[in-house]
């Protein structure tokens, strides 16, 4: 036995390529590593709100009209009215978009998880998903209105009919990218059908699913925006059109603060879950910049 | 006791193996070397059970193989890590979804981890390994299970020479430990003689020869001539073929 620990030792390079790495060491790696990362991405925030506010101060003085306030006038009048009026609609809005994320990606990942794995649900949905996906679904908005009414469900379906197709397309590429030699690995191990999904599809698909679910925030805020404007009085979508046509562009531009926060929250959210879940991709993408 | 009879596999028109006839005894060791295309793999993956002949049978411990044999043990070419589990959590999943308690899946797990040396990264990702230390977590992963029949798909190509060699002892010394029956499929020669105790010649689908290998396991084996007469001989076979 001890020679074959010594053959090990040998074998693994252990000590030639880590060092004499313990568990202690390579957690304090990653919790330096994790430190250093947290602050690089709150220096990013920082360049990315200067550079808008930039941005904005220079269409704010080349412009010379009322519909561009100051940045500092908005953000002032934002500060005021946030904790009362503006948080209420902010929270209504994040509630109709959360639910329509959670419902796509439950319907739509599903869906196309077993697209992925099934040729046959494949052969029979591709045709019908490749028709409907491309139509301006918007145009439905009548439709929904007979079908769900007017007030939250067709404004939460509104969003799902259209961000569902980019999950559900996600997920199923996300399958099929799956390595024959990997897929084999793994059946090769004798797990059930359940293990297989829970082992190796849903882990291997998840990434994809994150960078779809990231594209569909910014798609579910502008449909939002459509859809709380029509048989409301709450809603940020509401809260900007209603200030527009009130002529009060600086409480116009603090409903656009709010919808931008909101929008970074979820991101950041997203990010968060994806560090968590997908650390692997964490991993490839170090050792890709170590490469370069 | 592996017994294969007139096997038969084809991939859509292309037929992969013809014919195929072939008896490995229990606890020993087989090597198929052969030009690539050859059909080696969908031999392995015949006796993995992961592709249905179309014609033929394969036995092994007196059962018919038709479909995934919980008994028998796959290590591939890239290794088959799962990249999102930990060392450790690739070891013990299997082992999870076959039923295993916590606590035995953890002792087996660990037991494992200490005979591979692996102790000390079990919580590393595949990704922070190198390539012999993932190939002995996926040797481990397979060996966890305990099964009587180890299947390995050129599974030192993608190593150093040195490694190479080292995965090799290892792999014979877990064999001569655990005794089951080993069928090795790769291009290299020099792996072949070490660690077939038979081997294989196979092109176009067919066992082209079978040729014993009467000096496997033995010390120092590679330093002896005859593991040079023997590797000379494959050589000239696998030119004959070509």
């Amino acid at each position: 036995m001890s020679r074959l620990k010594g053959e090990m030792r040998q074998l693994g390079g252990d000590r030639a390529q880590s060092g004499d790495r313990t568990k202690s060491d390579d957690k304090s790696q990653r919790r330096l590593r994790s430190s250093a990362s947290l602050r690089g991405s709150w220096l990013q925030t920082l360049y990315g709100m200067l550079a808008i506010l930039l941005f904005w101060y220079v269409m704010h003085i080349s412009v010379g009209s009322a519909a561009i306030p100051a940045p500092h006038t908005a953000i002032l009048h934002f500060l005021r009215i946030f904790p009362g009026e503006l948080s209420k609609h902010l929270l209504v809005s994040l509630g109709r978009i959360s639910v329509a994320l959670l419902v796509s990606l439950v319907l739509g990942g599903a869906l196309g998880l077993w697209m992925g794995v099934s040729e046959r649900a494949d052969r029979w949905l591709s045709p019908v998903v490749y028709l409907l996906y491309p139509l301006p679904k918007i145009a439905f908005l009548p439709v929904l209105m007979i079908l769900f009414g007017l007030g939250e469900t067709s404004k939460i379906m509104l969003i799902i009919i259209i961000i569902i197709f980019q999950i559900l397309v996600a997920a199923r590429d996300g399958v099929r990218e799956i390595s024959k030699e990997l897929y084999y690995s793994v059946l090769s191990l004798g797990i059930g059908r359940s293990g297989l999904y829970r082992h190796l599809i849903l882990p291997a698909t998840l990434p994809k699913i994150m960078t779809a679910l990231r594209i569909c925030v910014g798609v579910s805020i502008s449909i939002l925006f459509f859809g709380e404007n029509y048989a409301t009085t709450y809603g940020i979508g509401y809260f900007i059109m209603n200030s527009w046509l009130m002529a009060d562009y600086v409480e116009m531009f603090s409903g656009i603060l709010a919808l931008s926060l909101m929008g970074f929250l979820l991101f950041k959210g997203i990010d968060l879950l994806e560090a968590r879940w997908c650390r692997w991709t964490r991993l490839t993408r170090r050792l890709t910049d170590v490469h370069k | 006791m592996i017994e294969i009879r007139d096997l038969e596999v084809a991939y859509d028109q292309d037929i992969a193996l013809k014919e195929l006839n072939l008896s490995v005894p229990a606890h020993s060791t087989c090597a198929v070397i052969g030009s690539s295309g050859c059909g080696k793999t969908t031999l392995l993956y015949a006796l993995a059970g992961l592709v249905r002949p179309q014609s033929g049978s394969i036995v092994i411990g007196g059962k018919s193989v038709s479909g995934i044999r919980k008994e028998t043990g796959l290590v591939l070419q890239d290794y088959g890590l799962l990249p999102w589990k930990t060392v450790r959590d690739n070891l013990a999943f299997p082992l999870k979804a076959r039923g295993f308690g916590a606590v035995e899946t953890s002792e087996r797990v660990g037991a494992m981890l200490e005979e591979l040396g692996l102790e000390s990264l079990g919580h590393r990702l595949p990704g922070e390994l190198s390539g012999g230390q993932k190939q002995r977590v996926a040797i481990g992963r397979t060996l966890v299970l305990e099964p009587d029949v180890l299947l390995m798909d050129e599974a030192s190509s993608a190593l150093d020479a040195m490694t190479k060699e080292l995965i090799q002892n290892l792999v014979l010394r877990l064999h001569r430990e655990r005794q089951f029956t080993l069928v090795l499929v790769t291009h290299n020669i020099e792996e072949a003689v070490f660690l077939g105790q038979r081997i294989l010649v196979m092109a176009d689908g067919r066992v082209q020869e079978q040729i014993d290998n009467p000096y496997f396991g033995e010390a120092d084996f590679r330093d002896h001539p005859s593991f040079f007469e023997m590797s000379l001989k494959i050589r000239r076979r696998l030119y004959e073929q070509a």
